[in-house]
Order: structure tokens, then sequence, then C-alpha cells
């Protein structure tokens, strides 16, 4: 027989013992490992996210036949395989190139892209053949529908600038529209953006796979380049830092080639490093309470069962075994157990993170097997041995007759001593947060509060259940007699309320703080996102995307939306247009209700008149009862078509008398806008006039205006920049325009259809000296600026933010309109907000009507992105270890049950053959746990909610970086009752085991002694 | 079986120092036990008699006087000088058979565990478990290799000795073996405890029970922390204390209550007469 046999014999016999200290380790190790493991997916986690949504590497050039544009794509292909032949790292984690040349031609009077991208024809349908032979070109069916184009037929293209290059005739092999236009396949490059922009028409690209083709002008520019997707998910942590070598390495080597390297992944390992950071941060101070829970509960643990078995260690040194062996044979079952429990807890650590990756982090993720794991385990091994060896030292230096004894411990000065630093600690932690949430002595705040409340309970638990015992005494009440003095004398009661109460609140704590964060992220989502879902376009002006969004949804449940970002006091502001006739139906607007988003839309969109629409030719019937002799005169509209900038048209010289004037309208076919009428001199000039002109009719395409001449405003004179000349209008039957004064510039005469103002909801500060002014000026979507007046104030704009002007889109694109070219305003981002009962193919119908969908969002998808960013991580890992928390507590509460249960059940036994009655010593059982339990349950609820409610304020709940207090910190009703419940459960169902543990406390016992 | 051990108390004092206050469990106890002899040691409740077992055994410090057990010193013995003669010398058993075995282990394995604690050159000439079992009476293999809770009391109790046995002591103690047991498991255990005394091995046993006391041969009475009386082969004597003193037998005592005035004449045949003094005498009672 050797040691090993008494002990797997010892910890047979004591086999539910054993299962429960068994679990303790296991359950102390997985925490232990927990937060290696789960910290390292939740970082490889955001790393795959964060490169998901990145566009690996481009190499190439872009230039004339002087440059390395015009390299065959094989001599490129051929460096770069040689450079990722050397660096296996970088190569193994790009994909399979894609080789691309384009070049900006023209044809059909549009502007389009030629371009060349290996096998493109597997990512087109085709009606015809792919272009594989020199000569040979697809056509989009869009183009080829709006140039009646068909398969076969010939088609001259402009290669190289306009002026110079060269034409060069293409066959068409076929009609292509492509399978999904938002695939990867496309990378960044936008091959179809058929419609009109700012310099024109433009189509979508014709496609040929005769690189040759493509460098037939040596003028035209070319963007030569193959373009690397990357393997994102192949992308581990260690190799972040080879990479970010290895890109500066492979750039440094193209450069000598004369090729470019194009890439965004060093912003993108920048802004995943700062996400990791905020993790790595996380996790000691989630770890750290848990595994102070764990080594204390290990530490009870191991003092109860070496106490219950002194008897045993003194029969040892009865025996004569040395000191070391008789602690040998003492702690030899529990070093024995806690030593098994390593590979377990590793195993079941692992697999929790394994579980939680699969579930809740980015595909690909995995728990890993690495050093840090296995420190964690080998420290949470030597811990548990020290607390142990701590636990049991005691016990084990006691002598043989002491251990006999079993008396129980008196309290020592030591447990007042620890209670007293454990105070002072969470005084100076609560001090530490009411200055500084985010220090690491503030973020011990809440497991050191739920101590002290623990042990606040724990002394509560003493005094109220001595006071019980003495009533009951007096009123001779059995059951609450035996409960009551129980818990008063039960050594390792108040203990037990200290570990439940921690667990319990460190649980709540995680679900309080689980429950905010979700709610905030959905805030934050619905701020961010501002509609359920969310396409960036590319659009060639407002009015065409307007135009598109009506053709796209007839039903009204999608709008339009073009922002703009300007600049005050340093600090940028946003501007957003909106439809304001759909705002109410279309944006999420939190804190809002529909009524109160339409009250505030029509507060955007004051009643004004139409624009005054124009066809192909507009026509006057002016009188002019005087003129000048000199200097001449003509009279000329303002006209501008969508998207255009305004142009002056002439209608005729000025005569005296009523005569009709005329001008046809070039360009107007899509429908100009008449911005107003001009008086000025024929041929320049700066001599005095005076003249008066009484427009009568206006007319278009034959047909009459409705110019409201008879009403009084509808018309007024713009403001001349330099003074100018006095002009005066005076509304009646006709337009009357009296101008006189010496100006060289046209006396203007603007059709007002619009507020004189820009009715705006302010988000933030008024841009202007005073914050709190009801009128400012701001360059809106033009460089002019832009007089707004504030119309209604909010925290803040659905996708703008907290500092944001939002205004009606038609109205700014009006203003905007009568001195600039929208189309050319490259600053101008549009959108398109869709609710959702907008069609499901939205972007589709868009996409047919020129609107190029560039990118989506949605609510959803975004809350979804945040709850895989770093707070959202780090509080699934504040879950877990609650979770394991209260494992430890059920342990526990197990355990107190299972050790001396010989003894408990000798005094029940003894208590039946008394005359107490079965279902009395059930009652009492059921109120002393009831007690036992109920109380560190409210007190570990309380000081979870409540520390919470305090640090949360310090906890990045939404992003890394987000400012304190952003969102509200009312506790929500998820994760929380979820917990509770949950916990509720396991606390009954030890209930009842230990009921049923204790059942078996029959007289027959008694025969068998109380050892 | 080793030789027997003699052990010889000279005025052995042991205090129970308490919070507040002091007991004196033992006032000064001489007594010699020759090796090999069996001693009962008898007396009341909180007489003594188990603290002085516990001195013996080592498991106590003396307060005062001088204590040897065979070669040890154990006024003077470390801890650690203790641990190895319990572990080669004294063999000890608890009152109450169930407090010595570990409830796990099997009758052998018991013996076993106890065994390793002997020193290893002297492990080695140990005999087998069930050797030491069948000293005890304890024979057959399946029995042996039970529980102990499987076993009867009385064979119980007497696996507890040969625990205490197990090492091949020169010294058992004994504490109140026999007490819970039938009439026949009693015998059995004293069968057992006359075999151990046959092998030459010390035995001191502590019980209430003057049978047992008779059966062993040599009975010490404990009173008041003292030696009160001894009986040999079933005749008792008061015990001349080293200061005089004599215990009186209760039914002397109560001839002879405490306070009596005793005229001490020794008369010719070598015997020693008490005579109480007359009532009348002057400013006597």
């Amino acid at each position: 027989m050797t040691a090993w046999t008494v002990m797997l014999r010892g910890i047979r016999y004591r086999a539910g013992r054993s299962f429960v200290v068994l679990l303790l380790a296991v359950t102390a190790t997985t925490a232990a490992v927990l937060a290696p493991a789960y910290s390292r997916a939740a970082q490889q986690s955001v790393l795959t996210d964060g490169l998901t949504g990145a566009t690996g590497l481009t190499v190439g050039a872009k230039g004339t036949q002087d440059s390395a544009a015009f390299l065959d794509l094989a001599e490129i292909r051929l460096v770069m395989n040689a450079a990722l032949d050397q660096d296996r790292l970088l190569g193994d984690r790009l994909g399979r190139p894609v080789a691309a040349i384009d070049t900006e031609v023209t044809y059909a009077g549009a502007g389009a892209r030629l371009a060349y991208r290996q096998d493109v024809c597997a990512q087109l349908r085709l009606e015809g053949d792919c272009p594989d032979e020199p000569g040979e070109v697809a056509v989009s069916r869009r183009t080829a529908d709006a140039h009646h184009l068909r398969a076969g037929d010939s088609i001259a293209v402009h290669l190289g600038p306009v002026g110079a290059g060269r034409d060069k005739t293409f066959k068409i092999s076929g009609l292509y529209s492509p399978k999904d236009a938002d695939a990867a396949y496309w990378g960044r490059t936008a091959y179809f953006s058929a419609g009109s922009d700012g310099e024109g028409e433009r189509a979508d690209s014709l496609f040929s796979l005769t690189e040759e083709d493509l460098r037939a002008e040596p003028g035209a520019t070319l963007s030569t380049r193959l373009e690397y997707p990357l393997r994102a998910e192949r992308v581990r942590l260690d190799d972040v830092p080879g990479l970010r070598d290895s890109l500066r390495a492979l750039a440094g080597r193209m450069r000598s080639h004369e090729l470019e390297v194009t890439t965004t992944l060093p912003a993108v390992l920048q802004a995943v490093d700062a996400q990791q950071g905020a993790i790595a941060r996380t996790a000691p101070v989630i770890a750290v309470p848990l595994l102070l829970l764990c080594w204390f509960v290990l530490f009870l643990l191991v003092a109860s069962l070496t106490e219950e078995r002194g008897p045993e260690i003194a029969l040892a040194k009865l025996r004569g075994y040395p000191a070391g062996r008789a602690a040998r044979f003492g702690l030899g079952e529990v070093l024995l157990l806690t030593a098994a429990a390593v590979p377990v807890g590793l195993a079941a650590g692992l697999g929790l993170v394994q579980a939680a990756a699969s579930a809740l982090l980015a595909p690909g993720v995995h728990a890993e097997l690495r050093w840090p794991v296995f420190a964690a385990a080998g420290i949470a091994l030597a811990a548990s041995v020290g607390a142990a060896l701590l636990a049991a030292r005691a016990t084990l230096a006691r002598p043989v007759l002491g251990l006999l004894r079993r008396v129980p411990e008196r309290r020592g000065w030591r447990a007042g001593l620890a209670e007293g630093i454990v105070v002072a600690l969470a005084a100076a932690s609560l001090v530490a947060a009411a200055g500084d949430r985010t220090s690491p002595l503030a973020l011990l705040a809440p497991p050191l509060l739920a101590l002290v409340l623990g042990i606040a309970a724990a002394r509560l638990l003493g005094l109220w259940s001595a006071a019980r015992l003495r009533l009951a005494r007096r009123r001779g009440r059995i059951v609450p007699l035996l409960s009551a003095a129980q818990l008063s004398r039960r050594p390792g009661g108040q203990r037990l309320v200290v570990v439940l109460t921690v667990a319990v609140a460190l649980l709540s704590f995680a679900a309080t703080a689980w429950d905010v964060a979700a709610r905030a992220r959905g805030d934050a989502a619905e701020d961010a996102v501002g509609a359920q879902r969310v396409y960036t376009v590319d659009a060639p002006h407002p009015d065409a995307l307007e135009a598109a969004v009506a053709e796209a949804d007839p039903g009204g449940h999608a709008m339009a939306v073009v922002r703009a970002s300007q600049r005050f006091d340093n600090a940028p502001i946003e501007l957003l247009g909106v439809q304001s006739d759909r705002l109410a139906d279309v944006a999420v607007w939190r804190g809002h209700t529909r009524e109160q988003v339409g009250g505030v839309a029509a507060r955007l969109h004051p009643s004004a008149p139409d624009p005054l629409r124009l066809g192909r030719e507009l026509g006057a019937e002016v009188s002019v009862d005087a003129l000048p002799a000199k200097p001449a005169l003509r009279l000329a509209a303002i006209v501008a078509g969508p998207g255009q900038p305004p142009r002056t048209v002439t209608l005729g010289p000025l005569a005296r008398g009523t005569h009709g004037y005329h001008a046809a309208l070039v360009g107007c076919t899509a429908g100009c806008r008449l911005i107003g009428l001009a008086v000025g001199r024929s041929a320049g000039g700066s001599d005095p006039f005076a003249v008066t002109v009484a427009v009568r009719t206006l007319s278009s395409d034959g047909e009459p205006l409705a110019p409201g001449f008879d009403l009084a405003g509808r018309w007024r004179a713009r403001p001349a920049a330099n003074g100018g000349n006095t002009v005066t209008v005076r509304a009646g039957a006709a337009l009357g325009i009296d101008v006189s004064g010496s100006d060289p510039a046209d006396a203007v005469v603007e059709h007002v259809d619009t507020p004189d103002t820009l009715p705006a909801v302010l988000a933030g500060g008024a841009p202007a000296d005073d914050a709190e002014a009801a009128a400012f000026s701001l360059p809106g979507f033009s460089d002019q600026p832009q007089p707004f007046t504030v119309a209604a104030r909010a925290d803040s704009l659905p996708r703008a933010g907290r500092r944001a002007v939002m205004f009606d889109l038609d109205y700014a694109t009006r203003l905007a309109e009568r001195t600039a070219s929208l189309a050319d305003n490259g600053s101008l981002r549009y959108e398109v907000w869709a609710a959702a009962g907008a069609p499901a193919d939205l972007a589709a119908r868009l996409g047919a009507r020129g609107v190029q969908v560039l990118g989506t969002e949605t609510i959803d998808g975004f809350t979804e992105r945040l709850a895989r960013g770093a707070p959202a991580l780090g509080l699934r890992l504040y879950l877990l270890a609650g979770g394991a928390a209260i494992l430890l507590a059920l342990g526990v509460v197990l355990l107190s049950a299972y050790v001396g249960v010989r003894a408990r059940l000798y005094e029940l036994a003894a208590l039946r053959v008394a005359g107490v009655r079965a279902g009395q010593l059930r009652r009492a059982l059921l109120r002393e746990y009831r007690a036992l339990l109920g109380l560190p349950l409210v007190a570990g609820l309380a000081a979870g909610v409540a520390g919470a409610l305090v640090m949360l304020p310090g906890v990045p709940l939404v992003t890394v970086g987000e400012p304190a207090g952003s969102f509200s910190y009312e506790p929500g009703f998820g994760a929380l009752p979820v917990a509770l419940g949950l916990t509720v459960l396991g606390l009954l169902v030890t209930v009842v085991l230990v009921l049923r543990l204790l059942g078996r406390a029959t007289p027959p016992r008694l025969r068998e002694g109380g050892q | 079986m080793s030789a027997g051990l003699g052990i010889m108390c000279r005025g052995l004092v042991y205090i129970y120092r308490l919070e507040g206050y002091d007991i004196v469990a033992l006032s000064g106890v001489d007594l010699d036990i020759s090796a090999g002899e069996s001693v009962a040691l008898l007396g009341p409740s909180g007489s003594g008699k188990s603290t002085l077992l516990s001195l013996l055994a080592g498991l106590l410090p003396p307060s005062a006087g001088r204590l040897t057990v065979g070669e040890h010193d154990l006024v003077r013995a470390t801890p650690a000088e203790l641990q190895e003669m319990r572990a080669a010398d004294v063999g000890v058993v608890l009152q109450g058979a169930s407090r010595n075995l570990l409830p796990y282990l099997t009758a052998e394995q018991n013996v076993r565990f106890a065994q390793r604690a002997v020193p290893g050159d002297r492990r080695r000439g140990l005999p087998e478990p069930r050797d030491v079992l069948a000293m005890v009476g304890l024979t057959g293999r399946a029995r042996n290799r039970q529980r102990p809770q499987r076993l009867s009391p009385g064979e119980r109790q007497r696996l507890a000795l040969a625990v205490g046995l197990a090492g091949r002591p020169g010294l058992l103690l004994a504490d109140e073996p026999t007490s819970q047991l039938d009439p026949r498991a009693r015998d059995e255990v004293l069968t057992a405890l006359d075999a151990v005394r046959r092998a030459g091995t010390t035995v001191v046993v502590v019980t209430h029970d003057p049978d047992v006391g008779r059966r062993l041969g040599r009975t010490v009475t404990i009173r008041d922390g003292r030696v009160g009386a001894e009986g040999r082969r079933g005749e008792d004597y008061a015990v001349v204390g080293r200061d005089g003193t004599v215990h009186l037998p209760q039914d002397v005592l109560r001839m002879l209550p405490p306070g009596t005035l005793v005229g001490v004449e020794p008369q010719p045949d070598g015997t020693v007469l008490l005579v109480p003094a007359r009532v009348d005498v002057e400013g006597l009672q």
C-alpha cells in the first residue's frame, strides 16, 4: 500500500466532497484560464473583424507610356511573386491577385472607363461573347440600351485625353450586366457609374481582355495594378508585427521598380490596436476579483476539509508520522484533486472560450492553446497550493490531542484585521472612483464594495439569528429555534454569506453592465446609422438622387440625404440635407416619436412657391415704356439645369413697347429652373441708365407659367456684391422692375421659391459668436454663406452626431443652385435612407437608375458590429466571470453542507429521537437556508447594481475612447433578470440537494456515532 | 515483538492551563512499571488516569517531575523525539475503536498505515499485517480485507489494538479498550491484551472496569491526581508516597473521615495499626 492508495481511497470515501472540491478547483482553473484565453480570442476577433472590411493591397502604377503603368501585368506579377516568395508571411495572408488595367475613354459622347480585369467574364452575365479577342469589348446592357447598341456593332472609342490621343474602333462582343456590382471582386473601382456627373454624361465601363488594346494610345493615362485581396481569416495576432514590417519592406522594394503599394492595412491595424489595448486592459480588471474569489473559496474549502480531517491527521501524528509526512497525508487529497483539476479546468476554460468564439466572435476565431493559458493554469495551481498550505497551516500545526478534541476555533484578531483592511480598501477605491473612474483602484471598487457588503451581511445574519434564537427560546417555537441556533453557531455560515454576496454582486454587476451597454449599443447604432438601412451612394447631384429615390421607392419609405462637412471655430459641423416630407417615415431619431419628427420636419419646410420649371424654350411678354438712348439694354433669364451651374440666357434686346421675348434653352431636356430675370447692358460699359420694365407673362414651351407677379415678395432684387444698380420690384398684374445706375453687371430679379433663410434643426451650439443665437450663417451646399434660422434644437441628430445642422434638402439645393453647380461639388456625400417598408431590392433599383450603391449600413448590422467591439467583448468576459463566480458560490454552499455532514446528521437524528418531527426539521432547514442564501442574494444584487451604476460612466460601453457619460445608465431588464433567475434556480437546486443529503438523518444513524 | 519498556514516574505533575484558571490533573505521581508488565490504571472519572496515559504517550508534556519510558526521557524529549518514540516504541490506542482507524482502509491497510510511520531500518523487520492481526485474534483473509465498519465492535476494538501494535512497540497504551463492549467481546479484547503481554510488551490500560484490572494482574488506582492504591493479583494495597502519605481506601475513609486523628502504631509482627484518637481527648474532637 502506498501513499497514493491511501489518498485515492480517501478521495473515494469522501466522493461527494471530493467531487465538489474537484468542481471548485476546476472552476478556479477555468476562471484563471478564461482571462488570457478569452482576451486572446477577443483580440483576434477584433482583428479579424477589422481586417474583413479591409481591401488588402494594390501594387501598380498610374501614368502614361513613360511610366511603369505601361508594364506588362506579367512583369508586375513576376516582381511581386519574387517579393512574396521571400516573404512567406505576407504571401500566405494575401489571396490570389486580380490583375486590372483601366483608362478613361470617351465613346458615344459619354465618358467611361475602358477596363481590363482578369477573369471578368465570370463576374458578368453576358449576352453574346466574352471579349477575348483583340479589338473586342463588352458593353453594359444599360449603356447599350441608352445608345442603341447591340452585340456585333462597332463603336469608336477615343483613347487618351480629349483633344489629343486617338480613336480606336472596337467590336462589341457582348452586352453585360454585373452579377453582383458590390462583390469584393470589383475592388474599390467604380466600374458601373452610368449617369451624368458634373462634367457630363458617363457610361458604364467597357471591358476588354486584351491588355494591348488599353495600351494602344501612349498618351493615355493607365492605371495598371494587381489587386491582392486579404485573407483576413488567416491573419493571426502574432502576424501583426511581421505584417507591418512586410508592408514597409514591400513598399520599399516596389518603389525600386517604380511601382506603388496602396493599402489601408496599416491604418486598419492601428485602429485594431486601440481596441485590442482596451481588451487587454479590461481582462485583468475582471480576472483579479474572480481569481481572488477563487482563492478565497479554495482557502475556505481547504481550511474546512483539513479541519474535518483533523482526527485522521491526529492518527498519523499519533502513529509517529513526521510533521512533513503528516502534512502530506492531511493535504494530499486536496492537492491531488487540485492538480487533477488543472487539465480539466484548462480544457473547460478553452472549451468555454471556444463556445463563446463560435457563438459570439468573428468567424474563424477559436480558443488558442498558448503559453499564457498554461501560465495562468500554472499560476492558478501555485496559488491554489499556496492557499491550501495557508489554510491548512493552523490545523496541521495543532497537537494530536488538539486535533482529536475538534474544538471550534475562536474568531481571531486576524479576521478582524482583514475585515478592517477590506473596508479601508473599499473606501479608498470609492474615493478614487469619485476622482477618476478609470484608475486601477477605482476599477476594483465594485468587488470591494461587494466584499464589504458581504461582511456586513454576515455580521448582520449573526446578530439577527442570535436575536431570533433568544426570541424562539422564550416562545418555545421549535422550528425558528432550530434554524436560529444553527445559524448563530454555524462556523462557516458567515464566510458562506461573504462568498455568495461577492459572487452575486459580480454577476449582478456584469449583467447590469451588459444591459446598460446593450441599450447603449442600440442607441449608438440608431444615432450612427439614422435609419433602418442607409445606402452610401454615388449620385451626380442632389436632384438626380431625389429623382432616383422617388422612382425606386414610390411608396415614400426611402429618403435622399445629402451631407457635407463644414468647420466653425476649428470644430467640424456636419450638414444634413433631408427630404423633410419623408423624414418622419424614414429616420430613426432616438428620443423622438414619429409625430415629433413630423413636427420638426414641418418646421424645416415652411411653405414656399414651387420653382418655375422650364422646358426647351422660355418666352416673356414685356412692356417697356421708355428706353435710354444709350446704353443698349437686354432682357435675360437666369436658368439652371439640375446640378448645373446657373447660366444667363438672353431673351433679347429691350425694345420700347410690349413685345414678346424668346430664348431656346439648350440642355434643358431634363428640366431647368428659372432662377430669375436680368436686365443689363447688351454690350457692356458703365454709362448710367434708368429703365422700367413690366413683365406681363412668362411661358415655357408655349405653356404659361405661374410666376405670381401679383404676389408681393414673390420676386425680389438680388443684392449686388458692390452696391450695383438700384433695383425696385413692384408686384402687380405685371412685374414692375425699375433699374437705374451705372453698374456694368446685370440687375437680377429672383423668383423667390425658398424661404429667405433656411430653417434648420441645430445640435450643439450655433456656429456663431453666440452659441444660443437663433440665426447664423454657414456655407451650405455651396461655398456661399447660407443664412439659417434655428427652427428647433436637439441633443444630437440622426447619423450626424452632436454638432450638426439638419435642413430641408430641396430648399437647400434650390438656394445653393442659385449660385453654384452642385454636380461640381465633390465634397457632397450622397446617401439614401430607407425605412423597414422600403423595397428590399432598393439598392438594385437605385443602381438601375444610375445611382451606384457604394456601401450599406443597417442598424442591426451596426449593432452587431458594436457587439463585437472591444467594450462588448470585455463585458462578455464580465458575464463569464460572474457566471464562474456563481458556480463557485454554489459549490461552496454544497461543500459547506458536505463538510461535517456526519455530525450534522447525528444531531438531526438525535433531535428526531428527542421527538422533533421530520417535517419540523425540514422546515427548520429550509428556514436556515432561506436566511443563509437569501440575505447574500439581496445584498449581492444591491452591491452589483450599485457598483455598476457608480462605475459604468467610467467604463467604455460601446466604443473605445468614447467620452464619459455618453449614454443613459438606467439598469435594463435583459441579462439581469435572466442572471438573477438562473442564480435563484441554482440556489434552489443546491438547497434541494442539501435537503436530500440531510434527509438521511434517521434514528438508526445514532448507532453509528457522531464521528 | 520488541522487548517491553519500563516506565518510571517520579513526582509527575500535569496542570491544564485554561483561560483564567489552572487545573491540576496530576499532582505528583510516583509509579514504576516494569518491562513486560501489564497494568490497569483505575480511578474515578477526572482522576487523571487518561492524562497520565497521554503523558506516557508523549502527547502532553509534564509540568513537573520525571518521566521515562524505556530509554526515553519524556521531560527533555523534543517533539520530534516524541514522534520517533511513538513510531518505534510506544503504541497508543485511543478510547473508541473507530477513532484509531481510517474508515476507508481495510483492516490490513490500517495496520500497514501505522507501520509506515516506523523508520525505514526498523520497518523491514516488522511482521506482516496479517500476523499482527492474528496476534489479536483477527484471522481470516476475507475479514482482514474488510473495512472497519464491516467488523463487529469487538473485532473493531481488537483491530484498534492491532494498529497500536503495528510498529511492534515495547509499550502499549490503551484507553478504555473494553468500554461499550459486551462481555464476550470484552473477553476477546482481554485475551488479545494477554497475548500482547505474553509476547513481552508492556501494557498499560486505562479502565473503569475492576475486572479488567484483575485480569491484567496489576492495578494502579489514580485518585486526585496521585497513585492512590495498587492491586496485585486481586489484592488491593495502599501506596505509601515518597512523602509518607497514604491514600486510604474508600471503606476505610468512611471509618476514618478526613480530619480524623489517627495513631500509627507499628506492631512487632511488622504490621502497622491505625488507632483513631478518642473523642474525649482534650482539645480534640
